[in-house]
């Protein structure tokens, strides 16, 4: 019940950030897109692999927001519409860059071998640790090899935890769509990781 | 339920979309089938494992990167804005260019085309409307000698009178490149001293009665014709071959005035040289031939090409 309240509040004091951004107010906009902005770049992070393509896409998507802000339907959800505009962003830079066949691996440098990302501390005994990291990695290697659609929808839904809805949302498509590609994918990405192993 | 079937609920029932009954079938199912299980058990795993996958924090150069960005988009869209206030007049100011455009390019064509098949006989005055009136070129070569007598266009007042002469051998040399002939042309008694000017009184000094025409007159005018044929031949373009065509015409004419005959069919032959098919139904003593004859109109002059002794031509 108190959980709905919040929840309602939150939702109206979103809208009136809207409204004010609308109007031109800097900070109501800034404060809008920092209640997404940690996710945002997580996903542009996933995507993109590279924390400074990472950044020029997330800049991007928020001049994005910023010029598009008056068209934006206030009966939509914010957020959902601010991953759309990051998602589209991230894949408009993936095509330019896969046209010059130029890309870093976040997971690894250039001799294969440091890692970016750290694991999180699962608060279990060491080995497990390194066994769970290890495992991670390699599943995250294997995600580069699905393709952009299967990748998109499995860091959407199993990295970044989007609902089913929201998916369908941000995607522009069908819930019944992302059933079968959230199953589709994951599949494809079993089957990539026992080639592997 | 069959095992692909199964396959394909497994994500919803790891995401726990599946209602009652497809969830109790596939537990069901896992029970029994150990392949699906396996897959069910890796699909889970993977999924477990990709949830634990650690936020990365944004790095704190992006708040300052976006702050200025957000600065310039701000000053570029005021810049624009202006730019838009503005933008209507431009559009309207261009609108308006267009279409003034437009309006001189038109008038310039007209201009153009009235120059070359109107202007340019009033220009060289009575030469080259001798191919379009005959009796205007008569009226004009009258004029020409009389020009010292000729009354002068009172709304003109800068014509001189007596300058039609070489004004007419000029307005040759100036259109007619091609033509060596209009050296030739006779020079009139008094030079003048502003033919460029007279130049547009060649129509205006035509009078309106009717001269006879002399001997150096008719001289002229077959300097000046063959002068404007070769300007026919040497130009391209229909209204110049309608010229030389209506030149031929006037001077089968003239060879023909006493026979009774018909023009079958006139044409461009060559560079230079058009062809007159005639059909000559009576001669000059009015015998009656009813033959074909053929007429080659060549440099100014006409060659009538007939085997018919009898014709006298």
């Amino acid at each position: 019940m108190l959980e709905k309240v919040f929840e309602m509040t939150a939702d109206v004091r979103e809208k009136q950030l809207i409204r004010k951004a609308k109007k031109g107010d800097e900070s109501s906009f800034e404060s809008l897109i920092l209640s997404c902005q940690g996710r945002a770049f997580n996903v542009a992070l996933r995507y993109l692999r590279n924390e400074e393509d990472a950044m020029d896409a997330l800049q991007e998507s928020f001049i994005k927001i910023y010029r598009h802000l008056h068209s934006f339907k206030e009966d939509s959800r914010f957020d959902t519409w601010v991953y759309r505009i990051v998602v589209n962003t991230c894949n408009d830079i993936l095509r330019k860059k896969s046209s010059r066949n130029t890309t870093d691996s976040i997971y690894w440098n250039d001799d294969e071998k440091e890692m970016i990302i750290e694991i999180p501390d699962l608060s279990s005994a060491p080995e497990e640790v390194y066994n769970n990291k290890e495992k991670t990695e390699h599943i995250l290697s294997c995600l580069e090899k699905l393709n952009i659609d299967q990748k998109e929808i499995i860091i959407l839904r199993d990295i970044h935890g989007f609902s089913y809805e929201e998916i369908s949302e941000i995607l522009e498509c069908s819930i019944g769509t992302v059933k079968s590609r959230i199953n589709r994918s994951r599949l494809r990405l079993r089957e990539i990781i026992l080639e592997q192993k | 339920m069959k095992c692909n079937e199964i396959s394909g609920l497994l994500s919803l029932y790891i995401d726990q979309m599946l209602d009652e009954t497809h969830k109790k079938a596939v537990e069901e199912h896992l029970l029994t089938c150990n392949s699906c299980k396996k897959e069910y058990d890796n699909i889970k795993e993977m999924v477990e494992h990709l949830n634990q996958v650690d936020f990365v924090a944004v790095p704190a150069s992006f708040e300052y990167r976006m702050k200025k960005a957000l600065k310039e988009e701000k000053a570029d869209f005021s810049r624009s804005g202006a730019k838009s206030g503005s933008s209507d007049k431009t559009r309207k100011l261009r609108l308006l260019t267009s279409v003034a455009a437009v309006f001189a390019v038109g008038i310039i064509s007209f201009g153009l085309y009235q120059d070359v098949i109107g202007d340019l006989p009033n220009n060289l005055s009575g030469t080259e409307q001798a191919f379009y009136e005959q009796s205007e070129t008569k009226q004009y070569q009258a004029d020409l000698f009389d020009a010292d007598t000729s009354d002068v266009d009172t709304n003109e007042p800068e014509d001189v009178s007596g300058n039609d002469a070489i004004l007419y051998s000029e307005a040759l040399d100036e259109s007619d490149v091609s033509s060596n002939r209009s050296a030739d042309i006779i020079v009139p008694p008094s030079a003048p001293e502003e033919p460029e000017m007279s130049v547009y009184k060649m129509s205006d000094v035509r009078e309106p009665e009717e001269a006879s025409l002399t001997d150096s007159s008719k001289q002229l005018m077959m300097e000046s014709s063959l002068v404007d044929c070769s300007r026919s031949l040497t130009s391209s373009g229909v209204e110049r071959n309608v010229a030389a065509v209506q030149y031929y015409t006037r001077l089968i004419e003239e060879e023909l005035a006493d026979f009774e005959y018909q023009v079958l069919e006139s044409g461009f032959v060559q560079a230079g040289e058009w062809e007159f098919r005639v059909f000559i139904f009576r001669g000059k003593d009015g015998y009656t031939f009813n033959e074909e004859i053929l007429i080659i109109g060549k440099d100014g002059e006409i060659e009538i090409l007939c085997d018919n002794e009898f014709m006298g031509l």
